[in-house]
């Protein structure tokens, strides 16, 4: 739509956003949370992401002073999905710096309908299936390898499988949000987002059937010991964890068992 | 020079937990691998962050929410383990930098809430410069913000690593010999913890809990 740029008239009117622009912005948005306060949460660094959109569309001190205060407001998001919030954004305050009235307004009823919305897609997909799943996989592949090469193309073929899409919806959200503007928020692929993270958790659980597998081995083979303390262990975290709750009296506890099972090997 | 080496890469590699690209480099895999890398044994690195890992695969960095910071925790486990001055007692050393990286977590989780505090701050010092319409000011107050929690992990990590130097061969000369025995089965132990952590998340997931 906005593709390209537009000659700025004297009344500072048809000034369009380019592509340049949005990838300076898509750079900084790497550093959104880079000021994450309990007052404004993540304005900050949708502040500063904003910048260069700012000093394109706006020219007069006054209005550059009004559009950065706007957006240094409270605000919150995840931080990939905060694309989407940067993308209507600018969107918006390209609509406002050539003359639409209404783009204020409406920039300010949609961030705060986009905080909760950003928020929930982004927890669900990333930081309870891609990035767990992603983690699994990676450890349960460098278990089937020893050579330095595999190990080093495991783990870049790990940061790949969870940075391609992470990267990937950064752009596309900013981008989106910049063209479609507004009307995105009713039609956010949720649907698309839920098999993407159904797709990594497949995988990521067969992924981790294999790793049982493999440690099961590895380390009966090294102690026979092994063999019986890592299934009572194993079975002892996960009730500690479902019934205390507490990540560290869980720990606390596994690790004592461990020590009292050293104990009586050694007396046996 | 080892311990400023150690600190200084894992203080850069914190930003990645929350402040900055958050691409999984401070996770115990990626993490603790490259730190391997620089304190020259990348493949005991590589081991520990594959032994760690599976402890924080359900750590959710989710809004305000206070959590542990396990990639900081683990790449001490790591440092600790790479530079350890004694030799002979592997387990006591994996042993005490296992419960020296856990504590690492829960203290540098603090600082993260601290941090967060004093960007307060920041944000008022950002607004101020947004009247003033001082562009580089705000965009140095911003890197200000994220520079400063990488020193407070830096210096949290550097003194973890010197206690360590001191402590180490302390505990090898004063514990009886059959305390490698006794901990011998601590690294099947963090193993456990992980595999019963990674299983209740995936019930979790399919019980549509999370």
């Amino acid at each position: 739509m906005h593709k390209t740029e537009h000659t700025t008239n004297s009344s500072n009117k048809d000034i369009r956003i380019t592509r340049w622009d949005l990838f300076s912005v898509f750079l900084r948005s790497f550093f959104i949370q880079s000021v994450w306060n309990y007052r404004s949460l993540i304005s900050i660094g949708f502040g500063v992401s904003l910048i260069p959109v700012i000093k394109k569309l706006y020219h007069d001190p006054a209005d550059q002073r009004a559009c950065l205060e706007r957006h240094l407001e409270f605000f919150n998001s995840h931080p990939y999905m905060a694309s989407y919030a940067l993308g209507i954004s600018a969107h918006l305050e390209e609509a406002s710096a050539n003359g639409d009235e209404t783009a204020g307004s409406k920039l300010e009823r949609l961030k705060g309908v986009l905080v909760g919305t950003l928020g929930a897609i982004g927890d669900n997909l990333f930081w309870f299936r891609i990035k767990p799943f992603t983690l699994i996989l990676g450890v349960a592949l460098l278990t089937l390898v020893s050579e330095p090469n595999s190990i080093l193309l495991v783990l870049i073929a790990s940061f790949l499988i969870y940075n391609v899409p992470h990267v990937y919806l950064r752009w596309k959200g900013l981008v989106d949000g910049y063209e479609r503007g507004p009307e995105i928020v009713s039609d956010f692929p949720v649907e698309v987002f839920k098999r993407v993270g159904a797709v990594y958790r497949s995988i990521g659980v067969v992924g981790f059937i294999l790793f049982l597998v493999v440690l099961m081995r590895t380390m009966g083979l090294e102690h026979t010991g092994n063999a019986i303390v890592l299934p009572v262990l194993t079975l002892g975290s996960i009730l500690a964890h479902v019934y205390i709750r507490n990540f560290y009296l869980t720990v606390s506890i596994v690790l004592m068992l461990a020590i009292a099972a050293g104990y009586v090997n050694l007396t046996l | 020079m080892s311990i400023f080496t150690a600190s200084f890469v894992i203080g850069v590699l914190a930003l990645d937990s929350t402040i900055a690209l958050q691409m999984l480099l401070s996770q115990p895999i990626f993490g603790c691998s490259i730190l391997g890398m620089v304190l020259g044994d990348p493949l005991l690195g590589v081991e520990i962050g594959m032994i760690m890992q599976l402890l924080w695969v359900n750590v959710m960095p989710v809004g305000a929410s206070t959590f542990p910071e396990g990639g900081v925790g683990s790449m001490v486990t790591c440092a600790i383990v790479i530079i350890s001055p004694i030799v002979g007692s592997e387990n006591l050393v994996f042993a005490y930098a296992f419960v020296a990286g856990i504590s690492v977590s829960a203290l540098a989780s603090q600082i993260t809430v601290l941090d967060r505090k004093l960007n307060n701050s920041i944000l008022d010092m950002t607004l101020e410069a947004a009247e003033k319409l001082n562009f580089r000011r705000i965009l140095v107050l911003d890197i200000m913000g994220g520079l400063f929690y990488a020193g407070l992990i830096a210096v949290l990590v550097a003194i973890v690593l010197s206690i360590s130097q001191w402590l180490l061969p302390q505990l090898q000369a004063q514990l009886p010999a059959e305390t490698e025995m006794i901990l011998r089965f601590v690294k099947p132990a963090v193993w456990a913890m992980g595999i019963g952590l990674t299983a209740h998340l995936i019930w979790n997931t399919y019980k549509n809990r999370v």
